[in-house]
């Protein structure tokens, strides 16, 4: 398939002159980077409490406002890792290392200014390189038939080992979970209704966005109303809202090489933005000429871990966009607000709605844009938003979880659903069971099941038919490996933290 | 760790069971082979075999992590006990009573339970809250709100 560059001109017309798209754009870029600052809100948690707010808006503007609630919760995630030592997102944990201590000299606003304008270079090239490569996996996948698209499904649910936190066997019985509750409903072939009690609600399965915000948004509402701290007042001073030239011209290499880093970590189904900054982060120290002087607080480290996990947003959209297959837990709500939209991200999307594909190219693109404008602009207010009470914030999410589920289709069940979500979520990650595996199974599921039947019905009931297309046979077995992978990748971090739990106690000691 | 990953198991093992029960009053597909108990059989199979593994592994001393147990003197879980049967409170009455009424009982009740004693800024913000969201839901984006015993007056 090969790269249109008329459509992409039109569709930056599209996004540009349309005052609503801009104005999306914005509120989704605010929404976002208010959500990540604030600690205990996540980007996951962002964008399935706005999906709502996007019901009956064309496309293009609800795309560009969960684009913007993407990247700007990503940036988000900083604010507070530098100033309150508590990073408000899990890709913003790195920024941590160097941010904080910068903010402790009284350089919070040297720092906060290069979080943004490092977050705003690797956010750029991660949606330059998802606009430019996406097309051509796209093309690739065009080729797919129903046995390719049952393999695509395992592939894509491989990724839950590698979501599945501190235990695979928990991560894979909250996956196996989602696959149940994705079975809820009518059969996909024959119409048989499973699983329904009578219940009519429940004919299409458990709806998508009730289900995800009980489990992302009032499952972790529980669980802040039961650990209720104190709210941390902000004292640094800020005073710098972009870096200096002297500091970007430092900061460049690294910027440019963590970039690439977030874009390849983020395009690999199930490594996050987390791991795209401590990856970029332990680089720039190796690259450097003082590695000594790391964690000190240096600017080259926010350098390197802001424009990694902002560019890691890019390449998690180009699985999601080319084959359909979330990469995180993010990409996961967005292939759900997709969804909503009547579209149904992967090769198909290429076929039938290449325009929309162009769009939300162009939407990414300005949303960073929008991300650089708003950042600077409204810095102070990010940051005395971090001292917001909970007695308040709360009550507000609790109303906007309760009512964004009843507004789409405008029924009380889905309240209900939301509740009972969330309260199987909150239980859920008190016992160290991840929630992300069940979204992805919910999403998988289905595509899953409806193409293996599919695929029996076209050969009759034979089995072979899964092993008779090479590209099937080639997904299946880089599902096994990275299964594999994924495993003993486990088993490396739990005995590099044993390690360092062993000497923690050491050192305690003495 | 030891006990909640036995109720872990267990509770995996209930479920497994029964959706294969349920399963197993599903009619058959005898020309395609796999009908449409095939795949949650499949699943609940494999649930079943983790949940059993996550017990033998309890019982060997391998549970991973610690996590507090559940008190109900706990005040951070009797918040959260109060907190969700006012959420099911509001989605009783949601129809009924309206989507302004409940809302500002809702958000002040929260108010009240997390700490919040002053009444003026417990009206501002629940009014503030019900108003807000519901300008961006009516009106904005044109989804109707039950106005329950206020029907008529909005």
């Amino acid at each position: 398939m090969d790269f249109d560059f008329g459509l992409l001109y039109h569709s930056f017309g599209n996004v540009m002159l349309d005052w609503h798209v801009m104005l999306m754009i914005f509120i989704g870029v605010t929404g976002g980077i208010t959500i990540g600052a604030l600690p205990g809100l996540t980007a996951t948690m962002g964008v399935a409490l706005l999906v709502p707010f996007t019901f009956g808006r064309p496309p293009v503007e609800s795309l560009g406002m969960l684009l913007g609630i993407y990247c700007g919760g990503m940036y988000g995630g900083s604010i507070s890792a530098i100033l309150i030592r508590t990073p408000g997102t899990p890709a913003a944990a790195a920024t941590v290392l160097e941010g904080y201590p910068m903010g402790q000299r009284g350089e919070a606003g040297r720092a906060l200014a290069m979080a943004l304008f490092a977050s705003f270079t690797g956010g750029m090239i991660g949606a330059l390189i998802m606009t430019f490569l996406s097309p051509y996996v796209a093309g690739v996948a065009l080729e797919f038939s129903y046995v390719e698209y049952f393999a695509l499904a395992l592939f894509g649910l491989s990724v839950i080992i590698s979501i599945s936190g501190t235990s695979i066997i928990k991560g894979v019985m909250a996956g196996l979970f989602g696959l149940l509750l994705s079975t809820i409903g009518m059969d996909p072939i024959s119409g048989f209704p499973r699983f329904i009690y009578g219940q009519m609600d429940l004919m299409e399965g458990p709806a998508f966005i009730p289900t995800l915000i009980g489990l992302f948004a009032v499952a972790e509402l529980f669980s802040n109303i039961e650990k209720m701290g104190v709210t941390e007042k902000i004292q640094a001073k800020i005073g710098q809202y972009l870096p200096s030239w002297a500091d970007i011209k430092t900061s460049m290499p690294n910027i440019l090489k963590s970039s690439l880093i977030g874009t390849t970590v983020g395009a690999i189904p199930g490594a996050g933005g987390d791991i795209a900054a401590f990856v970029s982060y332990a680089e720039a120290k190796r690259s450097s000429n003082h590695p000594e002087k790391f964690g000190t607080g240096l600017v080259e480290g926010v350098a390197a871990t802001e424009s990694a996990n902002n560019a890691c947003s890019g390449g998690a959209m180009i699985p999601l966009l080319s084959l359909g297959v979330p990469g995180d837990s993010v990409t996961a709500v967005l292939l759900g607000a997709f969804i909503v939209q009547g579209l149904q991200p992967g090769p198909l999307l290429y076929k039938e709605h290449m325009d929309v594909v162009y769009n939300v190219f162009a939407a990414m693109i300005v949303a960073n844009v929008a991300m650089l404008i708003v950042g600077a602009v409204g810095v102070r207010f990010f940051a005395r938003v971090i001292g917001m009470q909970k007695e308040i914030l709360i009550p507000v999410i609790f109303i906007l979880s309760l009512c964004g589920s009843y507004a789409m289709r405008q029924n009380v069940f889905d309240i209900y659903l939301t509740i009972g979500f969330g309260v199987v979520g909150y239980i859920m990650q008190r016992y160290h069971y991840p929630l992300s595996p069940i979204l992805l199974a919910l999403i998988l599921g289905p595509m899953a099941e409806a193409n293996l039947r599919r695929s029996m019905v076209v050969s009759g009931g034979d089995w072979h038919i899964l092993f008779s297309r090479p590209i099937a046979v080639g997904l299946m077995i880089l599902g096994v490996a990275f299964m594999v992978a994924s495993v003993f990748n486990h088993k490396r971090i739990e005995k590099r933290l044993a390690e360092a739990r062993l000497s923690g106690s050491e050192g305690t000691t003495e | 760790m030891k006990i909640a990953d036995f109720i872990g198991g267990g509770s995996g093992i209930v479920l497994g069971t029964y959706v294969l029960y349920e399963g197993s009053k599903m009619p058959a597909d005898h020309i395609m082979k796999i009908g449409p108990s095939y795949f949650p059989d499949a699943l609940a199979i494999g649930l079943i075999f983790f949940s059993a593994i996550l017990i033998i592994y309890a019982f060997l001393g391998r549970a991973k992590g610690e996590s507090e147990s559940i008190s109900f003197k706990d005040k951070g879980i009797q918040r959260s006990l109060i907190s969700l049967a006012a959420i099911f409170a509001y989605a009783l009455l949601f129809n009924s009573l309206g989507y302004p009424l409940t809302t500002i009982m809702l958000v002040g009740g929260i108010m009240v339970l997390l700490g919040k004693r002053d009444p003026k800024q417990i009206a501002i913000v629940a009014l503030a809250t019900t108003f807000g969201v519901w300008a961006i839901f009516a009106k904005l984006l044109m989804l109707s709100m039950p106005m329950g015993i206020l029907d008529g007056l909005m």
